[in-house]
């Protein structure tokens, strides 16, 4: 089943601009995880905001689970889809931790009793249980994203956009919210749309989609992705360590036959290597 | 800065920690409202008697209330020396041009101090043993009949639960930009009025455009997670009125009795 489609999608902020996006098309199905990875100004945010109806298409269109986005539509596909945005501060609707959680069920008429059954358990899923009446003031960054991810979980969306949600966070605070999705992913079937310009997190995707002055320039798994180095370039991105690794590698004349993800299959490899030398 | 604003609120775990907030701000107005039905000793030392006695079941520090005064200090000794040099009537003790000390005089600046005193220990009372978020919450519901006049009650207090809650981030973002501006020469406080007030320049400006950004990332997230303004709400936190609350009622209409007896 498709979760997300996008067909010929393009975008502009006012008529005498520049297309931010052009032609962009590409399909998710439900379950997945997505990576779209650019550089700044590449359009990956314009894009996020067409997918909600945060913006109206130009040209071309959204369909959400089999509903398209149009003006009376925005606010089934709103139910649909949880956000959680870059900056933790910004977003943090409630005074305390539960009320900020509570605040889209609140929206959606969530009735009393279920609603702060929904809250308690969204808060323990994200590990906050015990800072349910603090104050936003009082936490740190990563506390405050996992909040906000709290307040996405209680909602219950059949798809999660992160869109940029990691970029102010430590690494400690970052590995703590992509853990806690990844979770949510194979628990509950959610798909899972990430847009990053870190390719470490890119690299826990199914799919990454490269997008570069607003089209779409390359889709695939990261190891395809990863494997081609001026394309990542040219897109202005870093490869993450351990492509890295084996990209410099081959320069100095080890030639190893794939692109790796993970430090164990690097590894394996050049134990394998080391053998038949 | 921090500190002054939000700080005020001193947590604790006595009866009036635990009325409901609708009753603590309808009794401080009430309160507010009836001092002036006070007009001799024994009516004022009933009044007396009742704002000590409340303080003391709250349980909060003295010192928090004179805290609560200072603001005010030069506020009650102008009003105080007006009424005392004044008023004339009963004996005059001493008489200069239009200024006079008299027995009437000396009567009403000391019954003036008096209510002044009570305002402000009530009021400080009702902030100090009140969490900002709770009386938010009690403004709203007191608000809510005025929905029949077609003002939109919800919105406000949507309003005001933000503003609250932007308190402190505001704080720590001036704080932020006045060191900013510190590592590039500002200097904030030296000079006379004019240069403080031309020093805040790079503070404010920043600050409004950061607020306005703010402002659109927020409307953003709220919108996206479902908020539209006009469809009616559920809400998290339900106010819950308490036996203390139907006590206190109970206490300001005896109160109000004694009062009414007491005064001449």
């Amino acid at each position: 089943m498709k979760s997300i489609e996008v067909k010929h999608l393009s975008y502009r902020y006012s008529a005498d601009t520049e297309l931010v996006l052009q032609d962009v098309s590409f399909n998710v199905a439900a379950g997945q995880w997505i990576a779209i990875v650019g550089h700044n100004g590449s359009g990956k945010s314009t894009l996020t905001k067409n997918l909600n109806g945060l913006l109206a298409p130009t040209s071309g269109e959204v369909v959400i689970n089999g509903t398209t986005l149009t003006e009376d539509s925005v606010w089934d596909i709103r139910k649909q889809i949880g956000i959680v945005f870059q900056n933790p501060d910004n977003q943090f609707v409630g005074a305390t931790v539960e009320d900020d959680v509570a605040f889209g069920l609140e929206n959606r008429q969530i009735p009393h009793d279920e609603m702060h059954r929904r809250v308690k358990k969204a808060l323990s899923d994200v590990g906050m249980a015990d800072f349910a009446t603090r104050e936003p003031a009082h936490l740190s960054g990563g506390q405050k994203q996992r909040v906000a991810l709290a307040g996405i979980i209680a909602m219950q969306p059949a798809i999660i956009i992160l869109d940029e949600a990691t970029s102010m966070l430590d690494p400690k605070g970052r590995s703590d919210v992509l853990g806690i999705v990844q979770a949510l992913q194979t628990r509950l079937h959610v798909t899972v749309l990430s847009v990053t310009h870190d390719l470490e997190e890119a690299a826990l995707a199914d799919q990454i989609l490269v997008l570069d002055g607003g089209r779409l320039q390359a889709t695939g798994t990261p190891k395809e992705i990863f494997s081609q180095v001026d394309l990542i370039q040219r897109a202005g991105l870093t490869l993450p360590f351990v492509p890295q690794l084996t990209e410099d590698l081959k320069t100095s004349g080890i030639t190893l036959p794939e692109t790796y993800l993970s430090e164990e299959e690097l590894i394996s490899a050049l134990w394998q290597l080391h053998s038949k030398m | 800065m921090d500190k002054l604003i939000l700080g005020r609120f001193v947590p604790g775990d006595t009866w009036i920690h635990h009325m409901d907030p609708r009753s603590k701000i309808l009794i401080s107005f009430y309160f507010i409202a009836i001092i002036f039905l006070a007009n001799n000793v024994a009516s004022y030392a009933l009044m007396i008697a009742f704002t000590l006695g409340v303080i003391f079941l709250s349980g909060v520090d003295q010192k928090f209330f004179f805290r609560g005064v200072r603001p005010l200090f030069f506020l009650i000794l102008i009003t105080v020396l007006f009424q005392l040099f004044l008023t004339r009537g009963g004996h005059v003790y001493w008489q200069f041009g239009p200024f006079a000390l008299s027995q009437y005089g000396i009567i009403s600046s000391i019954y003036v101090f008096l209510r002044f005193m009570m305002i402000i220990l009530m009021s400080t009372l009702l902030t100090l043993t009140t969490a900002p978020l709770m009386i938010a919450d009690g403004i709203e519901a007191l608000l809510n009949p005025l929905k029949k006049l077609h003002l939109p009650i919800d919105q406000l207090a949507l309003m005001i639960s933000l503003a609250l809650r932007f308190v402190p981030t505001l704080m720590d973002e001036t704080m932020a930009i006045m060191n900013a501006q510190r590592a590039r020469g500002v200097d904030f406080g030296d000079g006379g009025l004019m240069k403080r007030v031309k020093a805040m320049v790079p503070v404010l400006i920043p600050l409004f455009v950061n607020t306005f950004s703010r402002a659109g990332d927020l409307a953003i997230a709220m919108e996206s997670r479902g908020y539209n303004g006009e469809t009616e709400r559920t809400r998290y936190r339900v106010l819950q009125w308490h036996a203390v609350d139907t006590i206190a009622i109970i206490v300001m209409v005896v109160l109000t009795a004694a009062l009414i007896f007491a005064r001449n």
